[in-house]
């Protein structure tokens, strides 16, 4: 859990599970994934990805509520965890040191 | 939920694929997805898009995540799974005894096979040195007669040859001097087997001593090197035998060397060893000019040279004998020790190497073995199905709480799992009990402990219970999958029953083909014994003598023949029923001197009238005639064919040794006799006449019906007349049966293979009859209430049953034919191969088959119809 780097698909489903906190479930995430990014993702591998995650210990799980439009079954929500948001604050220092140093990318909000 | 919902086929498959804490969510999110997918782009594209998904979540990130032992392993539910064993097994006594006893014999033969044949090829296998020990043997080949591998050679040739080649690293003689008398402090023992060896015998054949060194025991020339049996016989346990003397036929010895038993798989067996030079150096038999084998020669080599040095001994033995052109034309070869036991079955004058067996039985066996392993696992199938027939009920019990496939395998592995390690550990034990049994018909010496000296037997052994235990689990759960849970439990077993008929099939096939060659063997053990083999067997005493007896031997003739129980005496230097030595021969004809090995007995006067021979041709031996002493040969029909005379009787002829212009003449032609077992075709004998040789043996013909007054009287005479040598004899008609031993032991074995394979095919049909009588309750039912009698009804299930029975033998036919007759083919005198072993095939097996349905086929024929036609 030190100095691992994430895959781009990882930090990218891992952010998503930041923002949509009580959503965050394997087909809202990927729901989310197209709308906002205009991306196709692949459920299963959102789910592989998610799993992946949850082995690295960066988020966890927990049974959700069932609606009736998933015919009855739970869903896992997951939530990012201490270490988790340690890497997502490291990730994004580190590309800001770098985005920083690219005078085309100098906007003023920098 | 059919077409307006997922496809069922990819939910099927998803929940295939994930583990199970997974599976909810993920179904979950397709279904959200699915029924989105439905508003925008209508069921059909969302079942087409679902479909793909499901088949991208085939993923190893998915199915790697199973956790393999918590579904092959069910460790929870086996206390349940036991009770409901036990129950099956106390609700179906009858069943699960048949199944385990199937199982067991089943076992039981293959086991018993195994063993018997590691045990063969465990012959010899104590020497350290086996692999690189090898015999020499000579072929030879006269013209016009099939070539002859005869076990012996020259006296002289171990020690030329190792003079010559430097590969020998080692070579030993071995000869068998036969009985000799062995007398210490007025005891006296005879024994069969006393063998004079060169001093190197030990090193190469690395019997244990009890006492004395195995590299110096040998080496002075008075030495013998006892058993532990003539040890047992002399001495008290504890005492050192070492340097005390005995006396072998009178001459004084030391005893340098006490051997501990040797063990019973050694093809070497013998009573005494004695340093072959001092008897070589007085003997003419051993100098070069000497034209016979007699001893066996043994030589220690790398064993990579073993394929180019027969040519180099062949050409140093035409050189040393100057027989290159000569007749026989013979080579020498060599036979590795590995191969002494098994392949010697052609090998002549083979005395010295005993019981040796057919290599080729061993095969038979060994694919005997796997039949009966086959059979009995189709039949653990078949029984066992029939069994979970009555379970029903608890299979689809289980499936409605919750059973998923694998816990419904693994349940049927626990229980046939259980039911084979009983039976396999059962067989054991009665492997172990009647193994002394065995060890008497196979006349062997098996131990219980040899399988597990050799692994690939027992891997073998283990991987075919597993294979068979996992075959049936998987099968009946397969099957259990079709049970159909319907309303109130009732049974719907869809099935077709082709595989179990076709298995049944099979099993009866072999078993008939077990039979068949059964009889076959018991067809060839009867010709055997009533052939007229051209002398009189029965009633012969042989009686051993040494020269004592034949100084004496016209005082005992005529004593023994002044008793009315004795009909016949007469002497012979060879016994017959054995090969016959060979030594040169010499036939002057008009085209020349012929000279060849046929197989020669040197015989008293009389011993065509005792022996019942007929002569087709001129006279028998005369006291009258002077010559007929050494000069007088009367030869057998085979030898006058292959000579090509036309007129016998006058020919000069003698032996090899005499001058070609003194030789003596053929006075008569007897009728060709069996000399040897059946399997031998008849050589070409002369008979001789040479009393200054001596004789080995006696042979007494008795009064049929006085035989025990015969023997009583015979051993009074000699008891008065002979002191050095006791009274030691044994029967032509049992030396005889030794001949046909391996035949024998094959019979017996064969007999109860065949009843173990009718055993289980017969379990396997009741199975069978089980199963497919209780799909046909109803229809019988409805059969009688139309008007079928009882009789018809079981008339019709036999007939059904019984063209299987049928198909059996018409495949069983020809492979048993060719078998039979193959092996039928490896006597050179045999009976022919009729209709009668099939015809009694045949008939056995449909009274069996019978029998084996009768029990379930009167009770459904003879039912109330009401019972089956109850349920509608």
């Amino acid at each position: 859990m030190a100095k691992e780097y994430l895959g781009e698909f990882e930090e990218l489903v891992l952010t998503m599970v930041a923002v949509l906190r009580e959503e965050a479930y394997g087909a809202m995430i990927a729901e989310e994934i197209q709308k906002k990014q205009n991306r196709e993702a692949n459920l299963s591998g959102i789910h592989v990805t998610l799993y992946r995650l949850e082995d690295k210990g960066l988020i966890k799980s927990t049974y959700g509520g069932a609606t009736n439009e998933r015919g009855g079954r739970r869903k896992r929500i997951y939530s990012v965890t201490n270490a988790g948001f340690a890497i997502l604050r490291m990730m994004k220092e580190s590309r800001m040191e770098l985005w920083k140093l690219i005078p085309q990318l100098k906007t003023s909000a920098l | 939920m059919s077409k307006s919902g997922v496809p069922l086929f990819a939910l099927r498959l998803l929940e295939w694929v994930c583990p199970e804490e997974m599976f909810e969510e993920i179904e979950g999110d397709l279904l959200q997805h699915f029924n989105r997918d439905v508003e925008m782009y209508g069921v059909a594209k969302a079942r087409r898009i679902y479909s793909f998904k499901v088949l991208s979540f085939i993923h190893p990130s998915i199915f790697m995540r199973h956790k393999l032992s918590k579904s092959l392993f069910q460790t929870a539910l086996i206390p349940s799974y036991l009770k409901t064993s036990i129950r099956s097994i106390k609700t179906n006594p009858v069943f699960s005894l048949v199944n385990i006893m199937g199982l067991t014999i089943g076992l039981m033969a293959s086991v018993m096979i195994a063993l018997f044949v590691v045990n063969e090829y465990n012959f010899d296998s104590q020497l350290s040195k086996k692999a690189e020990i090898f015999r020499i043997y000579t072929r030879a080949r006269y013209t016009g007669s099939p070539e002859q591998d005869v076990a012996l050679t020259s006296g002289w040739l171990g020690p030329e040859i190792a003079k010559n080649f430097g590969q020998i690293r080692n070579y030993t003689r071995y000869w068998n001097l036969r009985t000799k008398v062995f007398l210490k402090e007025e005891k006296r023992v005879a024994k069969r087997n006393v063998i004079a060896v060169d001093s190197s015998f030990l090193k190469l054949f690395d019997f244990k001593m009890a006492q004395g060194s195995a590299s110096t025991c040998l080496n002075k020339p008075s030495s013998v090197v006892i058993s532990k049996e003539i040890y047992d016989a002399f001495f008290k346990p504890g005492d050192l035998a070492i340097n005390e003397s005995i006396k072998i036929d009178d001459t004084e010895y030391i005893i340098t060397g006490v051997l501990e038993s040797i063990p019973a798989n050694s093809h070497l067996q013998f009573d005494a060893l004695v340093p072959i030079s001092p008897l070589a150096a007085n003997d003419r038999m051993f100098q070069l000019s000497w034209d016979g084998g007699f001893l066996n020669t043994y030589i220690q080599i790398d064993p990579s040279s073993a394929r180019t040095l027969p040519t180099h001994l062949t050409n140093l033995f035409h050189k040393l004998t100057g027989h290159k052109d000569g007749e026989p034309n013979s080579e020498l070869l060599l036979q590795s020790l590995n191969d002494v036991h098994l392949s010697s079955s052609q090998m002549d004058h083979d005395s010295n190497n005993i019981k040796k067996f057919n290599g080729q039985y061993i095969t038979v066996l060994q694919f005997t073995a796997i039949f009966i392993l086959i059979i009995t696992g189709i039949n653990f199938l078949n029984l066992s199905t029939a069994a979970s027939l009555y379970r029903t009920k608890e299979i689809a019990i289980r499936k409605t709480v919750g059973a998923k496939l694998s816990q419904t395998i693994f349940q049927h592995v626990f229980e046939s799992s259980l039911t084979m390690v009983t039976s396999f550990v059962i067989a054991l034990a009665l492997i172990f009990i009647l193994l002394p049994y065995v060890n008497k018909i196979v006349d062997r010496d098996i131990q219980f402990g040899l399988i597990f000296r050799h692994p690939n037997y027992i891997t073998f052994f283990v991987l075919s219970i597993l294979l068979i235990i996992s075959a049936s689990g998987l099968y009946q759960a397969f099957l259990k999958k079709r049970v159909k849970v319907i309303g109130n439990f009732a049974l719907q077993l869809r099935g077709n029953f082709s595989r179990g008929k076709n298995l049944i099939i099979l099993q009866f096939s072999l078993a008939a083909i077990l039979m068949v060659c059964t009889v076959v063997l018991y067809q060839q053990s009867r010709f055997i014994s009533e052939t007229d083999p051209g002398f009189t067997k029965d009633q012969i005493m042989l009686v051993d003598m040494n020269k004592e007896v034949n100084e004496k031997y016209t005082v005992l003739k005529n004593e023994l023949l002044r008793s009315s129980n004795i009909i016949g005496v007469t002497a012979s230097d060879q016994r017959l029923g054995n090969d016959l030595g060979g030594w040169g021969f010499k036939v002057k004809t008009d085209t020349g001197v012929y000279q060849f090995i046929p197989s020669n007995i040197n015989v008293d006067l009389d011993y065509l009238d005792v022996y019942g021979m007929k002569l087709k041709d001129g006279r028998s031996f005369s006291s009258a005639v002077k010559t007929d002493a050494g000069r007088a040969f009367i030869v057998n029909e085979t030898m006058i064919k292959e000579l090509r005379l036309k007129q016998p009787v006058g020919v000069r002829a003698g032996h090899a040794w005499y001058d070609s212009d003194s030789l003596g003449s053929i006075i008569g032609v007897v009728q060709d006799f069996n000399y040897n077992s059946l399997h031998q075709k008849i050589n070409p004998v002369a008979l001789v006449h040479h009393p200054e040789w001596g004789f080995s043996e006696i042979s007494i013909k008795l009064k049929a019906g006085r035989v025990n007054e015969g023997i009583a009287e015979a051993k009074k005479i000699w008891d008065a007349t002979i002191s050095s040598y006791p009274f030691q004899y044994s029967f032509l008609d049992d030396h005889f049966d030794t001949l046909y031993n391996s035949e024998k032991q094959m019979r017996s074995v064969f007999l109860i293979m065949a009843c173990v394979a009718i055993c289980i095919s017969s379990m396997g049909l009741f199975g069978l009859v089980i199963m497919t009588t209780r799909g046909r309750v109803k229809e019988i039912g409805i059969r009688k209430t139309l008007g079928a009698t009882s009789f018809q009804i079981a008339g019709m299930l036999s007939r059904y049953f019984l063209q299987f029975i049928f198909l059996s033998l018409v495949i069983a036919c020809p492979i048993s034919y060719y078998f039979a007759n193959e092996w039928l083919q490896t006597f050179a005198y045999h009976t022919s191969l009729d209709v009668k072993p099939f015809l009694v095939t045949t008939f056995i097996m449909i009274v069996i088959a019978l029998l084996t349905i009768c029990y379930h086929t009167i009770r459904i024929a003879f039912g109330n119809p009401v019972q089956s036609l109850r349920n509608e």
